[in-house]
């Protein structure tokens, strides 16, 4: 600032940096909304008297007083730093910078918004110091608009750059993940997710990596939600829309190595692809909520042994019961709480072959081979109801068309393969 | 009206005249001549070195015809275009580079006038070029381009590293 007025005589300029000065910080102060009308004309005025010394008539004040918008509180921090910045050296007042002023007013004293990165003011003092000007000392504003150009993995590698940069990066995650997500998938929508951006994007990513990856979901992720997914790839995907609105997808890294898992409120439950008869459990501690098997195996807490053919598919009810079946077509229920195996039930008999199955409660349904559809009673292992899909529904399809049962309070559903749902 | 003369004062007092239009590339000048009115005053820019100053105009001058950016308030509808960073056009491309040994520092010195002077596309060329120096590089490598101290202990390293594994590089 020294430097301007220095020079400033040198060419013979009038001294006019502090009449630009005060439009633009009276600009800045008119603009803020934060600041209420009776703290607006004061800090003008300290503004003026600062600039203008006595040359600011009240008039001006009056003028202001009029125009400008009502808003809420607080002096604000870039104009105290201002005034210890170059308060001294602007108090020279040419009448002409005063009549800039006015000029200014009279016209109407307009209400701009500031741009999305701050007003500009906020970053100039940065000039003021010698300091090597590199990003550590960037201003915030900057930064933010950097990240704002970076990819999902150069932003996570960012955070590890210094406190600074990950702070920013974490406070601003929402608004950063808005865009990255909506930039890398063409997402048109302004609704809002109830999973985060970012776990959002990272499933996404890692669908497109063919990366396995599990990552939980909270809150109101609408059931309509998943068509906003890509169909991955042929490979389990198992979602429970429940109550509680807690799923969990699984994208297998290799279709081959196909997955099982569900997920009972907190805890994990998996059968790995090498030992396909063991059910592990794990609990989800919220540091696990984003694995990555590849990297890391996670420990099983417990592991649940008994079914003696590889297991086709394990289920929860999201109240702590677990329930699988494996390709003898047994049944088996477990309690997640206790780590006890409660019962099994052989549907051989009414199913032969075992294809789809689903729990609500302690109701299990579950369709077999032979079209029939079947609700046991899981506490006590009795056939609560028992119905057989029509075979005109089946038409000339074979019975492997059968796809998938669920069942809803008292509702049996059952969808084939063709789309069809009854 | 548009054809009228600006003289704008740099940093070492410098004056430097330009056609209105141009001037007006830079949202803080548009408003503040709006405001002033007619008059030949200067106006002085004591955050933006001359030389900077050049280079800014030099940017202005190119996109002289461009349309201006859309306000703030369109910001919602989203424009996906806007934040692509591999579509640098040649030109602000070559113009961004500048002088090989002095890159980083007028790089910089570029955005933080963009910034002031709230030239949004320049500021956003900026940035994006700054992104692109990012990608593709170790956190290691980032800290030594720009400069920056790694202030996190080692557990908090490991920590954060952990949260973002789902990135890493496979």
């Amino acid at each position: 600032m020294s430097n301007t007025n220095a020079t400033s005589q040198l060419t013979g300029q009038p001294p006019t940096a502090s009449s630009a000065f005060f439009l633009a910080e009276l600009e800045r102060i008119t603009q803020d909304s934060q600041i209420p009308t009776d703290n607006k004309i004061e800090c003008i005025m300290e503004l003026a008297t600062m600039c203008f010394d006595d040359a600011a008539p009240n008039s001006n004040v009056d003028l202001i007083a009029v125009d400008s918008p009502v808003g809420s509180c607080t002096d604000s921090p870039s104009m105290k730093r201002k005034r210890r910045g170059s308060g001294e050296e602007l108090s020279s007042s040419p009448t002409t910078a005063a009549d800039l002023a006015l000029t200014a007013f009279g016209r109407n004293a307009k209400i701009r918004r500031k741009g999305p990165l701050s007003s500009p003011s906020l970053s100039t003092n940065t000039w003021d110091s010698n300091l090597e000007r590199t990003l550590q000392n960037c201003p915030e504003d900057i930064l933010i608009c950097i990240f704002e150009h970076l990819d999902g993995p150069t932003l996570c590698k960012s955070s590890l750059i210094c406190r600074r940069w990950h702070s920013l990066i974490t406070h601003f995650s929402t608004s950063l993940w808005t865009h990255l997500t909506r930039t890398s998938y063409s997402l048109k929508t302004k609704e809002e997710l109830g999973a985060s951006w970012k776990q959002f994007y990272a499933t996404h990513y890692n669908i497109q990596k063919g990366r396995y990856t599990f990552s939980s979901f909270k809150e109101n992720y609408e059931i309509s939600a998943p068509s906003l997914h890509p169909p991955p790839p042929p490979a389990e995907v198992k979602k429970e829309p429940k109550v509680t609105r807690k799923f969990i997808m699984a994208w297998p890294c290799d279709p081959n190595n196909a997955y099982i898992i569900a997920l009972d409120n907190d805890k994990l439950c998996w059968v790995d692809a090498d030992a396909t008869t063991v059910i592990n459990v794990a609990d989800l501690t919220p540091s696990l909520m984003l694995l990555q098997n590849r990297n890391r195996d996670i420990e099983p807490l417990r592991t649940l042994e008994g079914h003696i053919q590889p297991i086709g598919l394990i289920l929860s009810n999201m109240e702590g019961t677990l329930v699988s079946f494996d390709d003898s077509s047994t049944i088996m229920i477990w309690n997640l709480n206790t780590h006890q195996f409660e019962r099994s039930i052989n549907t051989n008999e009414e199913l032969g072959f075992i294809f789809s199955m689903n729990i609500y409660k302690r109701r299990i349904v579950a369709g077999g081979k032979n079209g029939r559809v079947v609700v046991w009673n899981a506490d006590s292992g009795a056939v609560e109801v028992q119905l057989d899909i029509p075979s005109s529904y089946l038409g000339s399809l074979s019975v492997h068309n059968l796809l998938n049962v669920a069942v809803w309070e008292e509702l049996v559903v059952y969808g084939l393969w063709d789309g069809t749902f009854w | 009206m548009s054809d009228t003369l600006v003289t704008l004062t740099s940093q070492e007092g410098k004056p430097e005249q330009v056609p209105r239009r141009i001037a007006e590339r830079s949202t803080l000048l548009k408003n503040m001549l709006e405001d002033v009115g007619e008059s030949n005053q200067p106006i002085p820019l004591p955050n933006v070195s001359h030389k900077i100053l050049k280079r800014v105009l030099e940017y202005c001058i190119h996109h002289k015809d461009d349309p201006q950016p859309p306000s703030d308030d369109d910001k919602d509808s989203f424009d996906s275009s806007r934040k692509r960073s591999d579509d640098i056009d040649e030109w602000d491309q070559k113009f961004i580079k500048g002088k090989e040994e002095e890159h980083n520092e007028e790089l910089f010195q570029i955005i933080l006038a963009a910034n002031y002077l709230d030239i949004k596309p320049l500021l956003d060329l900026g940035c994006k070029t700054v992104a692109n120096m990012i990608k593709g590089k170790s956190p290691e490598q980032i800290r030594e381009m720009f400069n920056i101290e790694n202030d996190f202990t080692p557990e908090e390293e490991d920590q954060i590293r952990r949260e973002n594994e789902w990135a890493a590089d496979a």
